[in-house]
């Protein structure tokens, strides 16, 4: 199957060098054809607050002086804005990432990647932005870090209400973020969990063995229930995010 | 749009790997755009997406008028679906699955919103949001499967979900040259219903009379946000921000938890838990305030720096009856009172610099520092249960130094290191919880210290040696040690390691070609002390995902342009996660590929037709294959715009 798959590649990438004589153009995805890059003091008369706060902003960081018109300003993000100034209603002039991330993946390929994983964020299906989690226009783009209005995984519980609590019994994991156990973009594990078995929760719970007869966790004896998968989902501690009733965030 | 799909066997796995599904018609009108300035000052958008065999819609509707008003409205709806195994799960040879259809939940979203912007006054805002998620999740749980003599403890079922969020917010933002003011204020009002099955298959085969495990709950969950914000601009060389934030919030639950035998019947007795009048109640109170400084002391000197500091305060009471002897009529052989008390009082610090005055090159400098104290004091009425009372203190310090450049023309990059210490320790005061007089004994914080130590290397470098060639490589690792300290023991420690590399080419040899290709490759690995151990057969749990994404567009003249496109997914050495077939049967390598061929042509300036052709493989390292799939999909669509 794979090797037919390459066959069939390298098959159409040859019709296609064969024909290239003709003096036509590809459009290639996230350019403008004949845009240029813009100074970001240009953009200022209609995006007056964007630009003002752009130094307080994490892209900034790596907005090199001098090189806007290298497309290190707001093309870094939006493209080359020339044709974009001259006719705002046209829609096709400028890049928002919202509804194309491939601006952002030119910069953050493993992440184009990661949403290719078995388990993702259905941001290539369109159904969620990279903007519907970072704040690219703020001064944290990671916008639950403690300087921020927003709590630590405050940006997950808006699609997340579920797990977001309060909660009787609180799991002290939860304190930590949700990457503490989630590789947030994509994973190979379901849940976009970072490890799918009982390791996971052993980070932290894994206590000194004094007797090799048996597994404890705390004082209970996990001997058995270790090779019965993750902890939560084998029906033992479901309500590992947090739960109402029991202390040991079984139901 | 229009399409139809071949398809052979998995059609839920497919559905889960690509978010549509292969069985019904995925025609529609998959992106209409209009921005029309219909008299002067006044501007009509909208955007819609609406596939309806897929229940795939998205619509966007705004009308403004400068300096007046704008009214938004925002609507979309789409399925997520589910594999029928429980996410990744290496089942029996022969398909032994719990869930009796394709699960899928509908998703629906809502937006009203409207602005008032008159000049020289608020800006008022108001606007309506309306969540819904309603269906089926796949996932796992406990249960007994057999054949062939093997025996396991666990098994597909899936949660049924009822979400329903409401929100309102009202908002006021004032510019005036003393001092700009933005007010807020936001309630919410949510009702969450699950349901969730474990199955008990006595018999080996699935079976609606089988003994089950019932679980449902029912959240109400109201919350009050109140926000105000300050921004004073006092020169070109200061700027002030600072803030508060009250959130009040009400979160009440009812739960219901039946053990059933084969006839239905409550199943009493040993472990089984069957709980009536399960209620709880929490009531949060949450203080915020921040306070940042934007300052430029010297040209291209930019120092921010930011105070905050949150006081939440929770009050928590849950109360159930746990009938273990007939007639389960609620006349409670076991009254649970409990109460909980958490005191969450967090200060942090945190400053930025970057300096812009080199050539070329870009430096910057972030620390942030947390101090944190949370006091927990948890009370089990019934006689014999726990009582707590937790001193828990933290401190996290986070340092990133970081450098974008651009030393000339056809190169520029970043690099960047960020090492985040957190500590934390466990002052247990009270716990009485402690029967077997096991050491460490108790829960819950037998943890008495606990240290994560992090470290984050990312390097970025992008290259154009010649006009038609750009590259782009990163490179990311990531490192994180836990080092846990129970009462009485040793030390353990704990590693998560992930190394990420990607890079990508793009060429242009001819202004009519276009070739990208991409590839990343990822290792992770989470090691625990619990593979050294005898009787926790686990091991580090460990494998590597490879991605290739590869595109090329050829105009064979001014009106027709050929594409091809081919994706691949494959991983290695998940499989040997699974230690043998008794336990952990959760991970299998998989190698996903898509290939797609397109034609568009141009009929007309402003009318284009297309036609696609992809081809989607799923192929797992799973002894039966049960979830490969191979589907076919031929696809026909126009574009049209007007002026």
């Amino acid at each position: 199957m794979k090797a037919s798959l390459y066959t069939v590649l390298i098959l159409a990438l040859g019709i296609t060098s064969c024909a290239i004589y003709q003096k036509t153009s590809v459009v290639p995805p996230l350019e403008i054809p004949g845009a240029k890059h813009v100074k970001m003091r240009m953009c200022a008369p209609c995006h007056r607050e964007r630009v003002e706060s752009f130094e307080s902003t994490t892209h900034a960081r790596i907005a090199v002086k001098g090189m806007e018109k290298e497309g290190l300003g707001c093309g870094m993000c939006h493209g080359p804005g020339s044709l974009h100034m001259e006719n705002e209603y046209e829609p096709n002039l400028i890049i928002n990432p919202r509804k194309n991330p491939d601006i952002c993946f030119r910069c953050h390929l493993d992440k184009k990647a990661e949403f290719r994983l078995q388990y993702h964020h259905p941001v290539l299906e369109g159904r969620v932005a990279c903007a519907d989690c970072h704040d690219s226009h703020g001064s944290e783009s990671r916008s639950w870090t403690l300087t921020s209005f927003s709590d630590t995984s405050q940006v997950c519980f808006k699609c997340h209400p579920e797990q977001r609590g309060p909660f009787v019994f609180e799991h002290d994991a939860m304190r930590e973020g949700c990457t503490i156990c989630h590789k947030v973009h994509g994973s190979v594990n379901d849940k976009l969990l970072i490890a799918r078995d009982s390791n996971l929760c052993l980070r932290c719970h894994f206590q000194t063995q004094l007797d090799s007869s048996r597994f404890l966790v705390g004082d209970s004896n996990h001997t058995t229930r270790m090779p019965r998968g993750s902890c939560f989902s084998a029906a033992c501690h479901t309500t590992v995010h947090g739960s109402n009733f029991d202390d040991h965030l079984r139901y | 749009m229009g399409g139809d799909i071949a398809k052979s066997r998995d059609d839920e796995k497919f559905s889960e790997d690509w978010q549509f599904k292969d069985d019904s018609f995925i025609g529609g009108l998959e992106h209409l755009e209009l921005r029309y300035p219909f008299k002067e000052g006044w501007l009509l958008k909208s955007e819609i997406k609406t596939l309806p065999g897929q229940r795939d819609h998205d619509l966007t509707l705004e009308v403004s008028k400068k300096d007046l008003f704008y009214a938004r409205i925002h609507y979309k709806k789409f399925q997520r679906y589910y594999d029928d195994s429980g996410g990744v799960y290496k089942n029996f040879a022969t398909p032994f699955l719990v869930i009796p259809e394709e699960p899928g939940s509908d998703r629906e979203n809502l937006l009203l919103e409207l602005g008032l912007t008159l000049p020289d006054l608020p800006i008022f805002t108001f606007s309506y949001e309306r969540k819904l998620r309603d269906g089926e999740i796949s996932s796992l749980t406990w249960g007994e499967a057999e054949e062939g003599g093997v025996d396991r403890h666990i098994v597909p079922t899936i949660k049924d979900v009822d979400d329903n969020i409401n929100i309102i917010k009202i908002g006021a933002e004032y510019k005036h040259d003393i001092v700009n003011i933005e007010v807020e204020q936001r309630w919410e009002f949510t009702d969450l219903e699950t349901v969730r099955t474990e199955k008990n298959f006595d018999e080996g085969l699935p079976n609606t009379n089988d003994a089950k495990v019932i679980d449902e709950k029912d959240t109400f969950y109201e919350s009050s946000q109140t926000t105000v914000k300050l921004n004073k601009t006092i020169n070109k060389k200061l700027s002030l921000t600072g803030g508060y934030r009250y959130i009040k919030i009400d979160n009440d639950s009812e739960t219901i938890l039946r053990t059933l035998n084969s006839s239905g019947a409550i199943n009493p007795g040993g472990f089984r838990k069957n709980w009536f009048d399960a209620d709880s109640d929490s009531d949060v109170n949450s203080h915020l305030w921040n306070f940042n400084v934007l300052a430029k002391p010297i040209k291209d000197l930019t120092v921010q720096g930011f105070l905050r500091l949150k006081n939440i305060h929770r009050d928590s009471v849950s109360t159930f009856s746990n009938d273990t002897s007939p007639p389960f009529d609620n006349s409670a052989d076991e009254r649970h009172d409990i109460t909980a008390r958490t005191n969450n009082t967090t200060f942090g610090e945190g400053i930025r610099v970057a300096y812009k005055r080199i050539p070329r090159i870009a430096p910057y400098f972030e620390a942030e520092w947390q101090q944190g104290d949370i006091e927990i004091k948890e009370k089990e009425s019934l006689s014999g249960f726990f009582q707590r009372d937790t001193d828990r203190d933290y401190d996290k310090q986070t340092y990133t130094i970081g450098l974008g450049f651009y030393p000339f023309k056809k190169f520029s990059g970043s690099v960047q290191y960020r090492k985040v210490v957190k500590k934390n320790e466990y002052d247990d005061d009270l716990d009485t919880e402690s029967p077997t007089g096991i050491d460490p004994g108790g829960y819950s914080a037998f943890i008495d210290k606990q240290d994560f130590d992090t470290d984050i290397y990312t390097t970025r470098l992008t290259a154009h040696p010649i006009n038609s060639i750009t590259t782009t490589f990163r490179y990311e690792y990531r490192a994180q040690e836990i080092d846990s300290k129970m009462d009485g023991l040793s030390r353990e420690l704990a590693h998560v390691d992930m190394q990420t590399f990607s890079g990508s080419v793009t060429i242009t040899p001819f202004s009519n070609l276009f070739i990208t290709s991409m590839v990343m490759h990822q290792n992770l690995r989470v090691k625990t002390r619990a593979r050294n151990d005898q009787a926790a057969p686990t091991r580090a749990f460990e494998g590597d995902s490879t991605t290739f994404v590869n595109t090329a567009i050829f105009a064979l003249n001014e009106k027709t342009e050929f594409s091809v496109d081919y994706q691949a997914s494959l991983t290695g050495n998940y499989d040997e996660n699974n230690i043998n077939d008794l336990g952990l049967p959760l991970e299998h390598d998989y190698t996903i590929q898509t290939l797609t061929l397109g034609v568009r042509h141009k009929i007309r300036k402003n009318t284009t037709l297309w036609s696609k052709y992809s081809l989607y493989d799923y192929d797992e390292s799973h002894i039966a294959d049960i979830d490969d799939y191979t589907e076919h999909l031929l696809a026909f669509g126009g574009e049209i715009r007007f002026r």
